[in-house]
């Protein structure tokens, strides 16, 4: 049957060492049967190998020279925690795809773009986007002070812009699936992972000839943890519990199966200060054919992560599929195995006694093990058979085809955006040729300092969402501005807060222009921010004008520096304050101006809001709303 | 083999980057000694070197369509060169170049850049003679906003007209200019879109014109010899002065060596220099942006020198990418010359030269990956 549909999918492939480029290869053969793939891989990757030939490869530089193409084929990107996936990064946050979250903590991954490179204002930035003025807070300790907690990287989730920008996500565990539900994305799969077809070809019943050819003992009872040597994997805890054992007479081999990462953790260290060298082996770097051989020639494997940042382990998938029983510890989607299928240990003050007596119990008692072991491969072949994920993936992808022609998809994918602003010298050429209408002005509705200081950015496509009274202002956005009157969606500022569906824009905006007297916000300015940034798209510009009045009787103070310090903590920068006019009027042409008013030109950087910023007197406590958006998003978010 | 190059009658044809010295040669000498020039093109183009050899002063323009496609990556590279930004349109605009905010982007609290389009009336008229308007891909709006200057300054104008002939011929008749192309045949409606001079009199065009009057007889003598261009156009190649021995160059080399050390470029360190050898390294990243302008239809020859790889590395992989195609993938190591051909078919833009090296490595806090030490590009490769 020929191929009709297309998919582009961005992920590293073989021979990348990286577990999501292996997964990928697995999968592809299943895939391109039906589908027409392509397969973007950075600029400088190795040239792929043993790739399905009906797949076509592109490099990024290729993909970006073509990209109007591939406007209208769905795309999938498979994001993981590594260096291997960052070249996706500026795609996938222009173009709304299928992201298949590998890992759930992606703070290494948004690292690599800024504090790798030494850009600490970058990195408070991306703190900023995904936690608003707390996580500006958090960056600016880092700046000033260097402060940076060993738990940040842990336990500070970044993964907020790639789940925005997504408009469908694939996960593999429930614990995933949950944690992306509750940032409001109403379009997650779960789709276990698979496991690997490759473990075909791999007998559990050559285990000795395995052994032999690795120089592992026949005699003994072999251990095995896989993967990147990293402090999360609890390999001191481990060493600490052989050695506990070796101690009481145990006899065994502990096989570390994969690569080191001497800067992050210096695991030979521990190795001799465990007393242990003699019963290590740390193999480096493996080939898939003999990281299997090392899976095989194993009793057991000892697989612990703590803290996760809900990764699921495509290794860990790959051991029980082969029959061996596993030490895992009972957090993440590690908890969702099911607990007569591994030994779950929960991490507590008895976890390293109970560790010390699960490895031991395994040592000792072979039935055990094997009948853990079993188990495990049973569920896994049930569960994670590629024929089935795969299935499900083609569904996606079939719903992500139909998503997709109701999707403007016009950005590029340059890390900066133009706004186009009407030449300085404009604004006094239009009030020259419309003095007359600008005598009869009443600058009190119409705000004067937004349009006088030439604050809003013109050519913008979409509607310009406007919130103020009075015709003026719809006059100013067309005549002077150059915004069609259509394009225009009004609401008056004091039924801002309760104006239903019909009467805002039916998507997320780029601009909005706001003139407001402060009565409008006296009972809670930042519910009406929160309220205005629930419309906006990311990264849209706002002009706000604030009229404040003797008549205004607020509930938290509202000085012009309260009111930036509130806009920040409805997920908003300040880029700009207006207090008075910056041109110097030499023809006596620009109106009078009698009351006061402060113009503040913004940036939508966040979706979370602290509903009770410090200014509001509740001093030491925020409460922190990630927001839900009021109108579609064309993502995932805010849907009806 | 290319058929443009390589007609039904098999003789090979003059490739247009030759019509375009010779035109833009006569025109440097044409013009006035104190005369201005006002382009859209890179300070390595050969535009910009003819103009340097004559003593002809110019500004720089940046086409917009840059700004959109490099952003903030194509301010660093102007800026690490010196070149002031500014871009000329239709209409006057501000435009601010602002970072996204999602985490992910690189570069997320850059400080935007505010970046004035000008008209070529707001920009020059009352402050700077303009005697020259050499901007790629016009439209007759764009030559209408310039209407104060064409009227009193009368400046020739070179472009690239991809409209309409006769709208821009209308616009002409309406001016006083005389439209040719680069062999100085008039234009007409039945012509087609392309490459364009404007000429404010018949004087400078008559002046041109003589100096590009080849004599025929060095080609019958001389036959297939380079040197033959040299003697067919005397009167650009043979006064003796900076402008006609550059000229004579590029006419008989049929090529040009790039300055290393003032590409437009970006992920290249800048530029060392020992014993009359000067290098730069690639990095930190590994991808490094060239822009070459080549700005004339046809066939080149690119080649890099490589002069050396950081120490620990024998061999690394360099693919060169030319407008995001992937032109060659080769092992390289120190000595290595890396060549490959390149049909040039958008003259509109500068060509953007990509280099992925598979390898960097860190070198006293530099990640480094091959030292370039000479980019050179041929045509007529027939010859």
């Amino acid at each position: 049957m020929a191929a009709t549909a297309q998919v582009v999918i961005f992920c590293p492939l073989p021979p990348k060492p990286n577990g999501i480029a292996d997964y990928l290869a697995e999968q592809l053969p299943c895939f391109s049967d039906r589908i027409d793939v392509t397969v973007v891989i950075e600029n400088h990757a190795p040239e792929p190998v043993a790739i399905c030939p009906r797949v076509r490869v592109m490099r990024l530089a290729e993909y970006l020279a073509r990209w109007d193409e591939f406007a209208g084929v769905p795309h999938v990107y498979h994001v993981g925690n590594n260096p291997d996936t960052v070249y996706m990064l500026e795609v996938l946050l222009s173009r709304p795809g299928i992201t298949v979250v590998h890992d759930l903590n992606l703070h290494y991954l948004i690292d690599l773009t800024n504090l790798a490179k030494g850009d600490k204002a970058g990195y408070t930035k991306a703190l900023t986007n995904q936690y608003g003025v707390q996580g500006k807070i958090i960056g600016e300790q880092l700046t000033r002070h260097g402060w940076k907690g060993r738990f940040m990287p842990h336990e500070l989730m970044m993964h907020s812009s790639i789940i925005d920008a997504s408009s469908q996500i694939i996960v593999h565990s429930q614990y995933s699936a949950q944690k992306i539900a509750a940032l409001g994305h109403k379009r997650v799969s779960l789709i276990p992972h698979h496991l690997s077809p490759g473990i075909r070809q791999f007998q559990p019943k050559l285990k000795m000839t395995y052994r032999g050819e690795l120089g592992l003992p026949g005699n003994k009872v072999v251990i095995t943890s896989m993967g990147f040597i990293a402090k999360a994997k609890q390999i001191k805890a481990v060493l600490n519990s052989l050695a506990e054992l070796k101690a009481q007479g145990l006899d065994f081999v502990y096989v570390l199966a994969g690569q080191c990462k001497p800067h992050e953790y210096d695991v030979y260290q521990d190795i001799a200060d465990s007393g242990l060298t003699e019963n290590v082996v740390v193999t480096g770097f493996l080939d898939e054919q003999d990281f299997f051989k090392y899976l095989l020639a194993s009793d057991f494997i000892i697989n612990l992560r703590y803290p996760t940042g809900g990764e699921s382990s495509g290794t860990l998938s790959r051991a029980m599929g082969l029959g061996l029983g596993c030490i895992v510890v009972n957090i993440g989607p590690f908890a969702e195995i099911p607990d007569e299928c591994a030994v779950k240990l929960d991490y507590d003050e008895t976890f390293e006694a109970n560790l010390t007596a699960s490895i031991k119990r395994l040592v000792e008692n072979p039935v055990e093990r094997v009948t853990l072991g079993l188990n495990a491969r049973r569920w896994v072949e049930r569960s994670h058979n590629i024929a089935l994920t795969t299935k499900q993936y083609r569904a996606v992808i079939e719903q992500e085809q139909a998503l997709l022609e109701n999707r403007q998809m016009n950005r590029s994918a340059l890390p900066a955006k133009l706004w186009r602003y009407m030449p300085k010298s404009a604004v006094a050429k239009w009030l020259t040729n419309n003095q007359n209408w600008v005598g009869e002005l009443n600058t009190q509705s119409s705000g004067a300092l937004w349009w006088l200081n030439n604050t809003l950015p013109v050519g913008v496509s979409g509607p310009l969402l406007l919130v103020g009274e009075g015709d003026a202002c719809t006059t100013l956005a067309t005549d002077l501005f150059g915004y069609s009157q259509n394009a225009i969606c009004t609401v008056t500022p004091f039924e801002f807060e309760s104006a239903g569906a019909e009467a805002v824009p039916a998507h997320q905006v780029d601009i909005a222009l706001a003139v407001i007297p402060l009565r409008a916000i006296e009972a809670d300015p930042v519910r009406y921010f929160a309220r205005l940034n629930q419309l906006l798209a990311m990264g849209a510009k706002v002009s706000l004008t604030v009229q404040p009045d003797a008549n205004v009787r607020p509930d938290v103070p509202v000085a012009r520096a309260n009111l930036m310090s509130y806009l920040e903590a409805s997920g908003f920068g300040v880029d700009k304050v207006h207090v008075g006019i910056t041109q110097v009027d030499m023809q006596g042409i620009y109106p009078a101006i009698s009351h006061e008013e402060w113009c503040f030109e913004l940036t939508k950087v966040s979706w979370m809001v602290n509903k009770t910023p410090g200014d509001y007197g509740f001093k030491g406590i925020s409460e922190l709303t990630w927001l839900q958006p009021a109108i579609s998003a064309g993502n995932g978010r805010g849907l009806a | 083999m290319n058929a443009e190059l390589y007609p039904a009658c098999g003789k090979p044809v003059q490739h247009s980057i030759v019509e375009q010295i010779l035109i833009q040669s006569a025109i440097c000498r044409a013009l006035p000694r104190n005369a201005h020039v006002i382009m859209d093109n890179l300070p390595q183009s050969i535009m910009a070197s003819l103009l340097n050899a004559a003593g002809i002063s110019y500004d720089m323009v940046v086409p917009e369509q840059l700004l959109s496609k490099y952003g903030h990556k194509l301010i660093d590279m102007l800026s690490a060169t010196g070149i002031p930004f500014s871009c000329l349109g239709e209409q006057a605009w501000q435009l601010q170049l602002v970072p996204r905010v999602e985490a992910g982007f690189s570069g997320l609290a850059r400080t935007p850049k505010i970046v004035n389009v000008q008209t070529v009336d707001d920009a020059f008229v009352g402050l700077r003679k303009v005697n020259w308007l050499a901007i790629e891909e016009v439209s007759t709006g764009f030559l209408n906003s310039a209407q104060q200057c064409i009227a009193q300054q009368r400046p020739l104008i070179s472009l690239v007209y991809g409209g309409n002939v006769t709208s821009l011929l209308q616009w002409c008749e309406l001016n006083q200019y005389e439209a040719v192309d680069a062999s100085l045949t008039a234009v007409t409606s039945e012509s087609s879109a392309g490459k364009y001079y404007l000429f404010p009199s018949s004087v400078l065009l008559k002046q041109v014109a003589e100096y590009l009057a080849a004599d025929e007889t060095a080609e019958a003598q001389l036959g297939g010899s380079l040197d033959r261009q040299v003697h067919k156009w005397p009167a650009l190649c043979k006064s003796g002065d900076a402008l006609a021995q550059l000229t004579s160059d590029y006419l008989t080399t049929c090529s040009r060596h790039y300055p290393l050390a003032t590409m437009q470029a970006s992920g290249l360190y800048a530029a060392e220099l020992h014993d009359n050898t000067e290098w730069r390294w690639t990095g930190p990243e590994h991808d490094t942006v060239i822009l070459l302008p080549m700005r004339a239809k046809g066939l080149y020859r690119v080649s890099l020198s490589v002069l050396a790889l950081p120490e620990g590395l024998e061999t690394n992989t360099v693919r060169c990418f030319m407008n995001g195609i992937q032109i060659t993938c080769q092992e390289v190591k120190a000595g290595s010359v890396i060549t490959f051909d390149y049909f040039a078919d958008k003259p509109e833009l500068p060509v953007e030269l990509l280099l992925s090296v598979s390898q960097t490595v860190n070198c006293g806090g530099r990640a480094l990956g091959v030292a370039i030490s000479g980019i050179q590009v041929a045509w007529n490769l027939s010859e």
